[in-house]
């Protein structure tokens, strides 16, 4: 678990680092569509980190 | 892998795993590097990787939604890989090396490119041009090296990208984008300039030295599989089929496109060239980028330049960006410039196939006198020796030798290689006689040693090296040096002594399609699959009568994995 903990703060962390960047820029308007696709991309990456539920992965989508 | 400020180690994965360009994740070549610095994970200042997803997402996506709804049918596949996969590199890093992620550092692609050409130069000082597909936004970089110190000047942005439109070209001809753009521009002699202009129309020319391209006529910006666009096929005519093993040599309207790409890659790239040189007065030069691997391209225009030397890495793109940026953390660090590799062998030892030798030689005199005999005899060997190197061309560590006056030889070197008839074959020559057969550029030696240029024989020798060269009369040139390769060196004074010129063939070993021979298994695959007939590794000598067919399971069993123990 301390593993899945890991990839999921460190996922979010680049999400954090993604949106900063893109609003410090001259793409800031692709904020709200990024707000749209993370979450379903940060649950991709918690659902890959969690042993049990990796290989059942594809099935989840 | 740099080691205080020394290249230890790199490699591609694609020799580890035979699938050509593999952008999997390197875990074959990260054990690889690891194994040859002899250091474990725990033991890594830094990771570095060689791009920055964050930036290249936002392009990305930036790009898709530019061209809606023309990108709407790849948008969920482009979105599925970076949000799937590469934008979570970090995790990704972390989890497969199992690395504290503040160990995980990112560069700008360009300015890796950019390290690997200035810090594997030897100038002090150098001006870079970095010409490729696209790295983060940047298509094309102006940069200037000093010391330790890598400062990009300026940039031409994504999607206008001369790397793109080659690719785009050569996919619209039947090549294989990626790889075969050098054949593409080897055909442009054979052609007439009758539709430079409807192609220079497509890429106009800015005032600052920089260009657009016009992205109607193609799809490269938000496409990677269908790189061009049918109003292309209005203005060129219908694009060709693929090209498959035994095609017939590309026709006349296939040499007329290539003639149309050649005139504006040459006028558009020295226009690049003379920015550069207003920008960063200075008289050495790299390349690097995508477009550096066009070894045609690179002599035309440093001949036109301005510039007086002219240094390009042996791996000058991808593979090479990686070092680059290995190299540059480690100047970074430490604020002292990386001390410039010896060699592009970097790569590991062949490692023993399970197979009998039909002989074993007594050593490099041996060898030697034993690969005369053979290339005498009109035969093409394989020799094998040493560290594999980085980069697409093999520099002697894996190689075919062949007699470049034997049309025969000649024809069969490229038939083991599935390589096009009409492809031009790299000529090795001892460093101290290269200007007795090359009409070679001053300045140049450093690019030669990495076989980088493409250029003419002498006029005295052409008719006899017909058969080596391409449809423009020129071979790519290789210089070896005595101090850098005695081995190879010796065996071509030697040839020259027999034969009256010290000049061979001396190509990759390796099949189109497939990723360079790197253990002895993979050198004794190509003896069996193709016509092939001997090869020397390191003291041993395999004919292809003596060895028998294995399963690939037994000659390639895997390496063993290092454990923390």
């Amino acid at each position: 678990m301390p593993n899945t903990l890991r990839s999921l703060n460190l996922g979010l962390r680049t999400a954090g680092e993604l949106v900063r960047a893109l609003w410090r820029g001259p793409y800031w308007w692709l904020v709200p569509v990024v707000a749209l696709l993370l979450p379903a991309a940060l649950v991709f990456v918690f659902l890959q980190a969690v042993p049990l539920v990796a290989p059942f992965v594809y099935t989840v989508f | 892998m740099v080691v205080d400020g020394v290249a230890v180690a790199a490699m591609q994965e694609e020799r580890y795993t035979r699938r050509p360009a593999d952008s999997s994740f390197p875990k074959w070549s990260v054990r690889a590097c690891l194994r040859a610095a002899g250091l474990r994970t725990a033991d890594l200042d830094r990771v570095v990787f060689y791009e920055k997803p964050l930036r290249k997402f936002e392009r990305c996506l930036a790009t898709q939604l530019r061209f809606f709804p023309r990108s709407a049918g790849v948008f969920y596949k482009s979105m599925y890989l970076w949000l799937g996969d590469r934008l979570w590199m970090r995790n990704r890093i972390a989890d497969e090396l199992e690395i504290d992620p503040e160990r995980i550092v990112f560069t700008e692609h360009h300015e890796a490119v950019a390290a690997n050409a200035f810090f594997t130069s030897p100038f002090e000082e150098a001006a870079i041009l970095v010409a490729g597909g696209v790295g983060e936004w940047a298509s094309t970089s102006l940069v200037r090296g000093r010391g330790h110190e890598i400062e990009v000047l300026g940039e031409v942005r994504f999607p206008d990208s001369l790397g793109l439109l080659t690719s785009a070209l050569t996919k619209f001809l039947g090549f294989e984008p990626g790889r075969d753009e050098e054949l593409v521009l080897a055909l442009a002699d054979s052609g007439s300039e009758r539709l430079a202009q409807s192609i220079a129309e497509l890429v106009p020319a800015t005032d600052d030295g920089s260009f657009r391209v016009d992205q109607r006529h193609f799809r490269f910006a938000f496409d990677s599989e269908r790189l061009f666009a049918s109003r292309l096929e209005t203005l060129l005519g219908p694009a060709f089929p693929a090209r498959g093993e035994g095609c017939e040599p590309p026709g006349p309207r296939a040499a007329d496109v290539a003639a149309g790409l050649w005139k504006v890659l040459e006028l558009r790239f020295s226009a690049l060239l003379r920015e550069l040189a207003r920008r960063a007065p200075c008289t050495n030069l790299c390349l690097g980028g995508d477009l550096a691997r066009l070894r045609r391209l690179n002599a035309a225009a440093y001949r036109a330049g301005p510039f007086q030397s002219l240094h390009v890495p042996s791996a000058p793109a991808e593979a090479g960006a990686a070092l680059g940026a290995a190299l540059l953390v480690s100047a970074r660090l430490t604020g002292e410039r990386p001390s410039r590799p010896e060699s592009a062998a970097l790569g590991e030892v062949a490692l023993a196939a399970p197979d009998e030798p039909t002989r074993i030689l007594s050593g490099p005199a041996e060898a030697r006198s034993l690969l005369l005999t053979q290339l005498l005899r009109g035969r093409v060997v394989g020799w094998v020796r040493g560290r594999f190197e980085l980069g697409r061309q093999s520099l002697g560590a894996r190689v075919l030798l062949g007699d470049p006056f034997d049309a025969a030889a000649c024809a069969s070197l490229r038939q083991i290689r599935l390589a096009e008839p009409f492809a031009p074959l790299c000529l090795a020559v001892p460093e101290e006689r290269a200007d007795e057969l090359f009409d070679i550029p001053p300045g140049a030696q450093s690019a030669l040693r990495n076989a980088a240029l493409t250029l003419r024989p002498r006029e005295a020798l052409r008719a006899r090296l017909q058969a080596a060269l391409g449809p423009a009369s020129e071979a790519v040139a290789c210089t070896v040096a005595r101090a850098r390769d005695p081995e190879l060196h010796a065996l071509l004074e030697a040839w020259g002594a027999a034969r009256g010129m010290p000049v061979m063939v001396l190509e990759s070993l390796e099949q189109r399609g497939l990723p360079m021979a790197r253990t002895a298994g993979d050198a004794l695959d190509l003896l069996q699959r193709s016509a092939l007939e001997l090869v020397v590794i390191d003291d041993r000598l395999y004919e292809r009568a003596g060895v028998r067919p294995l399963a690939t399971a037994v000659r390639h069993a895997p390496a063993p994995v290092p454990t923390d123990d």
